[in-house]
């Protein structure tokens, strides 16, 4: 009895979440990336630029500081592919679509602070990992901040 | 100064991580696995060159003292079953290929019937075992069981063999990423085979110091009748247990004890 | 492709901006290395394997943007910034960005 028992403890239950978070995370992420494609057709216009200049033809009716940011956490299937990875080194592909999401997020929750806005300009990105402690139940998790400063031309056009 | 917006389609950086997590699940955990597999032998043969390398007087020496958990105060029964079980040890000592070790025999409260290989030379039984055991042979088979233990060095080769595998798993899987398992099913698949010839091999021991001390081996498997009795659990499950089954033991005792009469 | 992290490029005029381009890439360093880094760190100096990891990372960074950029039709990238951040034990992102334009 006990050999089953520490088999379904020791295998069982790691691989029953290795599945459960491939399925659910796969589908989460499918499910995010939606909603951003979705949102980007919708704000695409904004357009961003990281350079302090800023188009002078027409005078600035309004300019306003906007952030965004997100906080997002890799599942334990992506944990476990880069835990892998990790023995052989490389690229981690598993985070690199998470940090992705979590960039792409950012961005469009500052656009959608400033519909209205024709430029962002001066756009600046941080990301910082919130995975303190070292210990096995460690959190896992990135956050993305994007900040810039918002632009709105007093004619509505640049 | 002219802004046209413009977005790339598929961010270069994306696409090339897009639809390859199984991919990529595959060929990390095959590589991951070829890796445990070329570590796992290079681990048992080191292990087995530094055992052949300790002599048993070294052995002897190094675990002299090592106490093994033993009862504190047993009881009178306690104690007369001890006294008996030290004799019948006496008496398989002087058998053939027996290791000459400090042998002593220590008491463990425990109900649950096993035996056990200290390093040393320390034979730990417990309660349980000596109160289902009452014949002398039946004493000596699992008596002799250990002995083989001391014979093959398993109790070294186990302890070594589990220190090395600790060791390469918290190297290589250190990150705590939950990659561990991987590490531990080789344990359950490989590792436990491993055991269970092991403990294959001490049988035979036993059941042959048996024989020539004895002249006979009726009742060598009682232990293994009473074990199956209670036995809960299913035969595909021994495929990973530490120790085969009750029921492949006594066969393999009786098809050796055939031989050995012969 | 001209890349500076001015925020123009000297000596010549920029006509179009074509907004932020990025490229990035998520690495970890093997267990050998690791071993090796964290014998070397009992001394200290320089980490020479995870220098090179690295600058490897960075330079495909930067690759990956200059493909988006193309992809833009810009051929210079302005007032380039990079980003290193830890993910997770033993990864990093590197990440960098800039402004994509077409110079004379």
């Amino acid at each position: 009895m006990e050999a089953i028992i520490s088999l379904v403890i020791q295998l069982g239950i790691p691989l029953l979440i290795i599945v459960v978070a491939l399925i659910v995370g796969s589908a989460l992420e499918r499910r995010h990336y939606r909603s951003i494609d979705e949102r980007e057709r919708r704000y695409g216009g904004i357009p961003l630029i990281n350079e302090k200049k800023y188009p002078t033809l027409q005078p600035v009716a309004e300019a306003r500081f906007v952030t965004g940011s997100v906080v997002i956490s890799y599942d334990y299937f992506k944990r476990f592919l880069a835990g892998l990875r990790m023995i052989f080194g490389g690229e981690v592909k598993s985070y690199v679509s998470l940090l992705d999401r979590g960039r792409r997020e950012a961005i469009l929750r500052m656009k959608e602070k400033c519909p209205d806005a024709d430029l962002i300009v001066n756009v600046r990105l941080e990301t910082s990992s919130i995975s303190k402690g070292g210990s096995k139940q460690r959190l896992g998790a990135v956050e993305v901040f994007a900040y810039g400063t918002a632009l709105r031309y007093v004619a509505g056009e640049r | 100064m002219i802004i046209t917006n413009r977005q790339p389609k598929e961010t270069a950086n994306i696409s090339s991580a897009r639809g390859t997590a199984g991919k990529e699940l595959w060929q990390l955990v095959l590589s991951a696995l070829a890796l445990l597999i070329i570590l796992y032998f290079v681990i048992g043969i080191a292990v087995n060159l530094v055992v052949s390398r300790i002599s048993v007087e070294t052995e002897a020496k190094i675990f002299n003292n090592f106490k093994a958990a033993a009862a504190k105060n047993p009881d009178a029964s306690s104690r007369k079953q001890l006294e008996r079980a030290s004799a019948i040890l006496a008496k398989l000592q002087t058998g053939k290929n027996v290791p000459p070790l400090p042998y002593r025999i220590v008491f463990i409260d425990h109900e649950k019937p096993n035996a056990f290989a200290f390093p040393g030379g320390t034979i730990g039984v417990t309660k349980g075992l000596m109160d289902v055991l009452d014949d002398e042979i039946e004493v000596a088979f699992v008596l002799g069981h250990e002995l083989g233990h001391f014979y093959h060095r398993d109790h070294l080769q186990g302890m070594g063999r589990a220190i090395g595998f600790k060791i390469v798993m918290a190297v290589v899987f250190g990150s705590g990423s939950g990659a561990e398992f991987l590490g531990q099913s080789f344990d359950f698949v490989f590792e436990r085979k491993y055991s269970r010839e092991r403990e294959k091999k001490a049988d035979r021991f036993g059941i042959e110091l048996v024989y020539a001390a004895y002249g006979k081996v009726e009742g060598v498997d009682r232990l293994f009748r009473i074990l199956l009795d209670n036995d809960t659990i299913p035969d595909w499950a021994y495929m990973f247990s530490t120790h085969p089954s009750s029921r492949e033991r006594i066969d393999d005792l009786k098809s050796y004890a055939a031989a050995l009469q012969k | 492709m001209l890349i500076t992290n001015i925020e123009e490029i000297p000596g010549k005029k920029i006509v179009e901006h074509y907004g932020l381009v990025a490229g990035s890439t998520v690495r970890a360093k093997h267990v050998g290395r690791d071993i090796m880094a964290s014998l070397k760190n009992l001394v200290g100096g320089e980490l020479k394997g995870y220098t090179e990891l690295l600058e490897d990372a960075r330079r495909q960074a930067m690759d990956r943007m200059i493909v988006q950029a193309k992809e833009l039709g810009a051929n210079a990238v302005v007032n380039v910034r990079f980003n290193t951040s830890s993910i997770a034990q033993g990864a990093s992102e590197l990440y960098i960005y800039g402004t994509a334009v077409k110079v004379d």
